[in-house]
């Protein structure tokens, strides 16, 4: 393994202690030059450019949508394809030993306990220290890290950092919701046909829930309102050509993710709650593909915790509309006089006012609402 | 993690339930599994476990929604020790359905 040294992530932005591998630029095994873009990483700004900085083959180490800690080894660079491999793998086995294999990184006692302090893995240091980690090398790792911010008025206490997940969620929304004018519209809709057609599903033993019906529908609606799929750039509009609609799903850790069901105007509500059941379980097993989050032209976030009347959804990067719908509530309307418990939902459409105004989002809706409170096929 | 148990004897529980002497062993003892599993992902009491039927669907199970069916499907790979195909996991949505997959995947 003579001539294969390890690819480290940089520290792209000082604020970030780890960033998102969007996308790999060059393929495996591929002989890159210095200076070379050997992959796109997301950070809590923006997303960057990771330049290669020496010649060879490229052997890739980490998967596409894994968070890298700075100074993490994602790659290594080798006279060939055999030798980074060999390499990698040995890398590979090394960590799958354990504590065992990180004791074993040399490191003087000074070393150890300043690394301890700050929560450093020595094993970071061990991929840029040659021989015995000492503090002066601890010292310098701290030092390139962002520094700890100053508290911004006196009544408060650090806290921590921001958790990366959380801060990259943040910053796209930042960063979409900045270019947008941003006002939101409200109707309700009663439940009995959407009621009617789950019930049929479910006693045949098939999943299928409020959030596919709504699915659905908007995907049957949205044909009509182009400008709700379309978002301007650079003095232009630009309107998606696919009706794929993405859902708001969240893992056990309260990480959200937008999955996307493909051309969901021409799935019934079985195939949007297969595609919908199949992503939410990628989701939750972390399993979930960078490309399976993007190029939907629209997104629904339902919010089903009991006695939620309203949900003002934030519409993701790349898209202008979002429709929250929330948890699903009952009101007495008077049928044929008599009282009569009539379930509903309140959806709630948040639009670009740059590409559309009040009457249209509203006619927007009541498309919908008269698709949902007919029988659905 | 809770652990999953009969709140009464066997003899007390109706015929048609989740204890039915009337099913082969094997599967008699899959449904006690999947009910141990069901008890956790959809939280369920004691006696809501006990009264899942063997044709029991989201319709007669409180709180078997969509989301907590892809909770009660990591939960069945979980205890069993086995692999979901996901784009399987809509059609599982009845208890029957679900035993006769796990049995089908311990073969």
């Amino acid at each position: 393994m003579d001539g294969v040294t390890p690819l480290l992530m940089p520290q792209v932005n000082v604020n970030d202690e780890s960033v998102l591998l969007v996308r790999w630029s060059v393929a495996p095994h591929a002989t890159v030059a210095a200076g070379d873009l050997v992959c796109e990483v997301e950070t809590s700004k923006a997303t960057s450019e990771v330049l290669c900085d020496r010649a060879g083959v490229l052997g890739q180490a980490a998967a596409v949508g894994t968070r890298i800690r700075i100074g993490e080894a994602i790659g290594a660079i080798g006279p060939s394809a055999a030798a980074v491999d060999a390499y990698l793998a040995a890398r590979n086995t090394a960590a799958r030993s354990g504590p065992a294999a990180r004791n074993a990184i040399s490191a003087t006692p000074k070393a150890r306990a300043l690394a301890e302090q700050h929560g450093i893995a020595l094993d970071t240091l061990a991929d840029t220290v040659p021989g015995t980690i000492k503090e002066s090398d601890v010292r310098q790792f701290l030092a390139l890290r962002a520094p700890l911010q100053e508290a911004p008025n006196k009544y408060v206490d650090r806290d921590g950092p921001v958790p990366p997940f959380e801060g990259a969620v943040a910053a796209s929304l930042r960063r979409s919701t900045s270019q947008l004018i941003l006002t939101s519209v409200d109707m309700d809709c009663r439940l009995g046909a959407v009621h009617a057609r789950l019930q049929t599903s479910l006693a045949a033993g098939r999943m299928a829930s409020l959030l596919h019906a709504a699915i659905m529908a908007v995907a049957r609606t949205l044909p009509a309102f182009p400008r709700l799929t379309s978002i301007v750039h650079d003095g232009a509009i630009f309107r998606y050509r696919d009706v794929d609609v993405a859902f708001v799903a969240r893992n056990a850790e309260g990480h959200l993710y937008t999955p996307v069901v493909r051309g969901a105007d021409r799935l019934d509500l079985d195939g949007i709650a297969k595609a919908c059941q199949a992503a939410t379980l990628r989701v939750m097993r972390h399993a979930v593909k960078a490309e399976e989050l993007e190029g939907a032209c629209f997104t629904i976030s339902h919010v089903a915790v009991p006695g939620t009347t309203r949900v003002v959804a934030l519409p993701n990067a790349g898209q202008s509309a979002i429709l929250g719908v929330s948890a699903e509530r009952t009101r007495l309307e008077l049928q044929n006089g008599a009282a009569v418990s009539v379930p509903f939902v309140t959806l709630t459409l948040t639009y670009d006012h740059a590409l559309c105004d009040g009457v249209y989002a509203a006619t927007f809706l009541a498309a919908l609402v008269a698709l949902l409170e007919q029988p659905i096929a | 993690m809770r652990s999953w148990r009969f709140p009464e004897p066997m003899s007390a529980v109706p015929s048609d339930r989740i204890a039915a002497n009337h099913l082969p062993m094997t599967t008699r003892s899959t449904l006690e599994r999947v009910g141990a599993c069901m008890q956790v992902a959809l939280q369920l009491t004691d006696a809501e476990t006990v009264a899942i039927a063997a044709d029991a669907t989201p319709l007669t199970v409180r709180g078997w929604t969509s989301l907590a069916h892809v909770q009660l499907i990591l939960e069945l790979e979980r205890h069993f020790g086995i692999t979901f195909d996901a784009d399987d996991i809509a059609t599982l949505a009845s208890v029957s359905s679900i035993v006769a997959a796990v049995e089908q995947k311990q073969q």
